[in-house]
């Protein structure tokens, strides 16, 4: 019972309540701090109930009384299942006592939980139980009106929107750039006046957050798929990829350029930038054939016409009606309509001659190229049959130097072969032996980079395991920091394993004695077997011997009477035994009796009951003198 | 890079331009303990922020106005033409602005430099074609149709704010259910790869 006591003690010092050094355990509780430490309890487990009752007892016992009762009303509403009314907290006993500080304990721990870690709760778990709180929540569209909307989590939420942030950096750039850190520290406004709305810092956060994220994600798997592999430095990788896309992009461009000419050169040869001008034009000019030249020409042409009827018409008299001025302008505009159709036409013709001329020099030019091919050949053909007839006239001797000679060659190309062989075979070793070499220099590399990846691989993995471990270190360095420094836990174990050990102790000590009692049995039961044996045995013998002697008659019955005196003693024993237990049993049950008399503090109740009657007659004191003030007033 | 020079000044082609260039000087008026906010002011308003800079030195408001105008143009031939430092403070000498004033200004737009690069190039990139100016999405679930009960299906309803010719927008809203917007997602991922494929 040592344990629970400490263990209510512990709890009560955490609850804040001040305990004397001499109290050890709950038999020292008087009323006053009984009262006040289940007080304290109730105050953490349900403070509304308490509000109406004092922290500490009153002096008078009529209140006394009053306040226990209601405090012990409110304990068995919460379920408290022994008997308990205003005596047990007034007059307490040790048994009671303990019993009503294990059921507060039991329904007090997980309000201690929450309550007092609410203060030094983390950030973390603030967030996430606000985000549990959420979830719980039933959403509500931001376009609903605001009265319909529950007060808290949704009715906040609101349309994602972001700004562009500019965020200062650390680095060779700032180094670099002699502005920039001029910029940053004067002119640069602070992150939270960079946003339009105060709403939208969040989220631009977020957002700045994740691109430079994603982008850096994107540059490292892109680095692990292609970089690595391609044996460059990442510096150099960059260079030279950024040097490709350059390229690219040139090459486009001129291949955009060139089929843009090329078709700009079949309108005979007119500036590409003119035709591109006219694509992006105005479309009125729907005459593929006019460049921009021919275009500005004809508008002047037209506007020196115009002003020649400006002339015209000054000098003509103004007898002439509008409508035949019209009449005449017309003419003029077909007739220069005509014309102009005319010349396109005429353009469109010789550029289709020039293009037909073209081609035929074309078709001219390569037949002159086959010609001169043809004529080659012909040559060349006809040098040999020259020759050949020529030597037509000695044949035989001819055939015979030709064999010569050609024996000579056969063997000249033999030697030559031989020596080549020579020449050839280190040549050939050598150059095997290089791409051999060469081979397992790419193998080698191969495997280095693979074992590159596979380093890369492992660092990264123990990277992620070193964050682990330190986010988990970080985590049980904070717990550790908000776990109470006190050690109940240590406290508790210490006592559970002291507990057990002396369990086990126990548990020797009741082997011990029940292999004490089952050797004690065997004995016993030995004897008893030896006994009776022996007992029948005598028996036999005087049944025997009875009827020869007058002497062994007297010791049968001797006998006998000594057997049923052993009975009777056997008898008196078993009572003697069976007294001896109900003398313990009441030893017992005067002990309990004794210590239930005992904590019902008598002699408190004496005093108290003293106190009470002692104010029974200061009060009918002060009524018989209020009696006497009302008789000599009256 | 070697420049070629057309005009007086390594920032323009166009010769006509050169008049314009004769108000860069009236910079010379502001406080040099200003300047360098001023520049960084109008750089923020090249960038597209509702800014007005502001200068105690300059009291007339169109001059003022003058003068962010020509700087702004100024600024956007510099970062145009990617010109280097020697050839922004040629061409502020040229434009008889004041040394002390060229090292402030240069510096500045140096400093700025990325940010007015990127700011231009998105704006080349407007006139050009369509863009994608904003996007907005919400997941609706049918739970039953005339016909069948329970449907039970997810659909997303995708919403694109599509910008031409520099002003016009154009809302496009897609309907999605989970296959096709797998699809949607996977040719985002081959374009991804293509763009990262020409990312530097």
């Amino acid at each position: 019972m040592d344990d629970v006591d400490q263990i209510i003690l512990i709890t009560i010092k955490d609850l804040g309540c001040e305990l004397n050094e001499n109290i050890t355990g709950v038999k020292d509780f008087d009323c006053d701090m009984t009262y006040e430490f289940i007080i304290s309890y109730l105050r953490l487990i349900n403070e509304n109930k308490i509000n109406n009752l004092p922290t500490t007892l009153p002096k008078n016992m009529s209140a006394r009384v009053n306040t226990c009762s209601l405090l012990s009303n409110i304990i068995k509403e919460m379920g408290y299942r022994s008997e308990l009314s205003y005596h047990q907290i007034l007059y307490p006993n040790v048994g009671d006592t303990r019993k009503i500080f294990t059921f507060l304990g039991q329904n007090l721990p997980k309000k201690v939980d929450t309550e007092t870690k609410e203060g030094r709760m983390k950030l973390e778990d603030q967030i996430a139980l606000y985000f549990q709180n959420t979830v719980k929540e039933s959403w509500i569209p931001y376009f609903c009106p605001f009265s319909k909307r529950v007060p808290g989590n949704y009715s906040t939420a609101r349309l994602f929107t972001t700004t562009t942030l500019k965020i200062p950096s650390k680095g060779r750039q700032l180094k670099n750039t002699p502005g920039l850190e001029e910029y940053y520290l004067r002119v640069l406004p602070v992150l939270s006046k960079q946003v339009n709305r105060f709403d939208d810092i969040a989220p631009s956060v977020f957002e700045y957050n994740l691109t430079i994220y994603a982008d850096a994600q994107e540059r490292d798997l892109e680095w692990n798929s292609k970089g690595s592999a391609s044996g460059l430095n990442p510096l150099d990788y960059k260079k030279n990829k950024a040097k490709q896309i350059l390229s690219k992009m040139n090459n486009s461009i001129m291949n955009d350029m060139n089929t843009q000419s090329a078709s700009g050169s079949s309108f005979g040869g007119q500036d590409s930038f003119s035709t591109l001008l006219k694509e992006f034009g105005t479309g009125k000019w729907v005459d593929a054939n006019q460049g921009q030249f021919n275009r500005k020409k004809l508008f002047t042409n037209e506007h020196l016409s115009g002003g020649n009827i400006d002339l015209k018409q000054q000098s003509m008299t103004s007898e002439e009606t509008e409508e035949e001025r019209q009449a005449k302008r017309q003419e003029e505009l077909d007739q220069l309509q005509s014309k102009l159709n005319e010349i396109t036409d005429r353009m469109q013709q010789f550029v289709k001659e020039i293009e037909q001329f073209a081609s035929m020099m074309r078709q001219v030019e390569s037949e002159n190229v086959e010609q001169d091919q043809r004529r080659e050949t012909l040559e060349k053909t006809y040098k040999l049959k020259k020759k050949t007839f020529g030597l037509l006239d000695d044949a035989e001797g001819n055939m015979k130097e030709l064999q010569g000679l050609c024996n000579q060659t056969s063997q000249n190309l033999v030697e030559l072969s031989m020596e080549w062989e020579k020449v050839r075979q280190p040549i050939v070793e050598k150059y095997r032996s290089i791409k051999d070499k060469k081979m397992n220099q790419q193998d080698e590399a191969k495997s280095k980079i693979e074992r590159i990846k596979e380093m890369s691989e492992l660092i990264k993995k123990l990277v992620h395991d070193i964050q682990q471990r330190e986010e988990h270190f970080s985590q049980l360095q904070e717990a550790y920091k908000t776990a109470p420094k006190d050690t109940n836990r240590s406290i508790y174990t210490r006592r559970i394993m002291e507990s057990v050990k002396n369990i086990k102790k126990q548990k020797v000590d009741i082997d011990k004695v029940l292999l004490d009692t089952k050797a004690l049995l065997k004995e016993i039961n030995t004897i008893t077997d030896s006994a009776y044996r022996s007992h029948e045995v005598i028996k036999d013998l005087l049944s025997k011997e009875d009827r020869k002697d007058p002497l062994s008659k007297q010791v049968v019955r001797v006998f006998s009477t000594i057997e049923s005196k052993f009975e009777q003693l056997y008898i008196s024993i078993d009572e003697t035994g069976q007294f001896r237990n109900n003398i313990l049993n009441l030893n017992s049950k005067i002990d309990h009796s004794t210590q239930k008399s005992n904590t019902l503090n008598m002699d408190r109740l004496v005093i108290d009951l003293k106190n009470v009657k002692e104010e029974n007659q200061t009060l009918i004191k002060t009524i018989k003198a209020k009696i006497q003030q009302q008789n000599q007033q009256q | 890079m070697v420049l070629d020079k057309t005009t007086r000044y390594f920032s323009l082609q166009v010769p006509t331009q050169e008049v314009l260039y004769e108000n860069l000087k009236k910079i010379n008026v502001v406080d040099v303990k200003e300047l360098s906010k001023f520049l960084h002011n109008i750089i923020d308003k090249l960038s597209g922020k509702l800014i007005t800079p502001q200068t105690t030195s300059i009291t007339n408001e169109k001059d003022r106005k003058d003068l962010v105008d020509i700087y702004i143009f100024f600024i956007n031939k510099v970062v145009g033409r990617e010109l280097k430092k020697e050839n922004i403070i040629e061409d502020l000498t040229v434009a008889e602005v004041l040394s002390q004033h060229i090292t402030i200004i240069t510096d500045t737009i140096l400093s700025r430099f990325q940010d007015i690069k990127k700011e231009l190039t998105e704006k080349l990139t407007a006139i050009s074609s369509n863009y994608l100016s904003d996007f907005d999405w919400k997941l609706n679930q049918i739970l039953s149709s005339d016909h069948i009960n329970i449907v039970q299906e997810n659909t997303l309803f995708l919403n694109l704010t599509i910008k031409q010719n520099q002003n016009d927008s154009k809302q496009l809203l897609i309907e999605l259910s989970k296959k096709e917007l797998d699809h949607l997602l996977e040719t985002f991922e081959t374009i991804n790869n293509t763009v990262q494929s020409l990312k530097i």
